[in-house]
């Protein structure tokens, strides 16, 4: 956790996105077949910290999320890095 | 914790399809200039509505090459054959199984009547920069981008939207757009032979136009106002015409029967049940006999007018 708590996150370069409400629509713009992905509720609000703070150390990020949500660090870390991790998989993240 | 889904809006794909428009065209040297849509509603040329697709112009010597970057892409052609049109074709409309809107892209803009890489030209000198899906795109200048919006509007003579955004551009000329707006909305209509189209508008704001469309572009121009929201029933019309004599018999068979495989529709793998076909088939004849009772009535107008 300690390693991944010093990776530093942010929206990836190619990436074009929407944002209304509590929805982000983004998309790789550099891979031809991807296809829209959606974020939704929390989800959204991770990506908006992301694009609003980045390139945010994880580490940092768990702990404005913590304000955010009023939730322990402990409580959403395992969601959070896994939410990111899929992010970073789709390229739709840079770290 | 968190949610994800797989269906995005109208607007939402709208603004994805801008930015990758825009990025196929920068990675490939291709010059693209996103038009309607939210680019009028960016120029402040309409109250905000939403698309149902995502308009681009292609510079004409790379268009070929642009439609089939779109395919690599996954956006293929509607199955459906093609119809005659009175003003010719000027877009390829793109779908995508998993995207809710089209892509149109267009190697011309129906009004126009210069040469398509003269008004290409023209438009991109104009260009600017917006933001669509936190990604830069290129459109025309809001007086040019103007100008495709009223030729749109102006396009359709029946339809409460367009008269209503054919206002609204007339007000934002005499009341709200500088001069050098203004300058570039003559200019553009001027550089792409679109003044007599235009004229209307350009009695408003007192600036002399030229007759800058031939007569028989005159009369295809009107005869497309007079029906163009009746379907290809009057394109069938002048294409039976036109054709030799031997040819007569298969072009109006064609005109007047389109086969199951042919019905228009997204997915090229479901054949049309017999009972849709028939319904498509009634449809179009519908829309064929009022579109031919329009264009009569244009006609036997147009021929008693004053010359």
């Amino acid at each position: 956790m300690a390693e991944w708590g010093d990776t530093r996150v942010s929206i990836a370069d190619d990436v074009a996105w929407t944002s209304s409400g509590s929805r982000i629509v983004a998309m790789d713009l550099a891979d031809p077949g991807a296809a829209p992905y959606v974020l939704e509720a929390s989800a959204a609000v991770i990506w908006s910290e992301i694009a609003d703070e980045g390139p945010i150390a994880a580490a940092d990020l768990l702990e404005r999320l913590s304000d955010v949500f009023g939730m322990g660090v402990d409580d959403i870390g395992g969601d959070v890095e896994a939410l990111v991790a899929e992010l970073i998989d789709r390229q739709l993240l840079a770290a | 914790m968190q949610q994800q889904s797989t269906s995005f809006s109208l607007n939402e794909a709208n603004a994805l399809a801008h930015a990758l428009l825009a990025r196929i065209g920068r990675d490939n040297g291709i010059r693209t200039l996103s038009i309607k849509g939210l680019v009028a509603d960016h120029h402040g040329l309409r109250k905000p509505r939403v698309a149902a697709d995502a308009d681009v112009i292609v510079e004409p010597g790379r268009f070929d090459e642009f439609c089939r970057l779109l395919t690599a892409h996954g956006w293929h052609l509607r199955v459906e054959r093609e119809v005659p049109s009175l003003l010719g074709p000027h877009s390829v409309t793109f779908i995508r199984d998993d995207w809710p809107n089209d892509i149109d892209a267009h190697v011309r803009f129906p009004g126009f009547f210069a040469d398509d890489g003269t008004v290409f030209e023209r438009l991109w000198q104009t260009r600017a920069f917006m933001e669509a899906a936190h990604n830069e795109i290129t459109v025309p200048s809001r007086g040019a981008s103007a100008v495709i919006a009223a030729l749109h509007a102006v396009r359709y003579t029946k339809s409460v939207r367009h008269a209503g955004e054919l206002e609204q551009i007339a007000h934002l000329l005499t009341e709200e757009f500088t001069d050098a707006e203004r300058e570039e909305f003559v200019d553009v209509a001027r550089a792409g032979h679109a003044q007599w189209v235009l004229r209307e508008l350009f009695d408003l704001i007192d600036q002399p136009y030229e007759v800058d469309a031939n007569p028989r572009q005159q009369e295809l121009w009107d005869t497309n106002r007079a029906t163009v929201e009746d379907g290809a029933a009057v394109s069938w019309l002048s294409m039976l015409k036109a054709a030799p004599l031997h040819r007569k018999p298969a072009v109006l068979f064609r005109a007047l029967w389109i086969s199951r495989v042919d019905i228009p529709r997204n997915d090229a793998n479901r054949m049309p049940t017999l009972g849709e076909a028939w319904a498509h088939r009634m449809l179009r004849w519908r829309r064929g006999a009022i579109a031919l009772w329009h264009y009569a009535r244009a006609t036997r107008r147009r021929s008693t007018e004053p010359s």
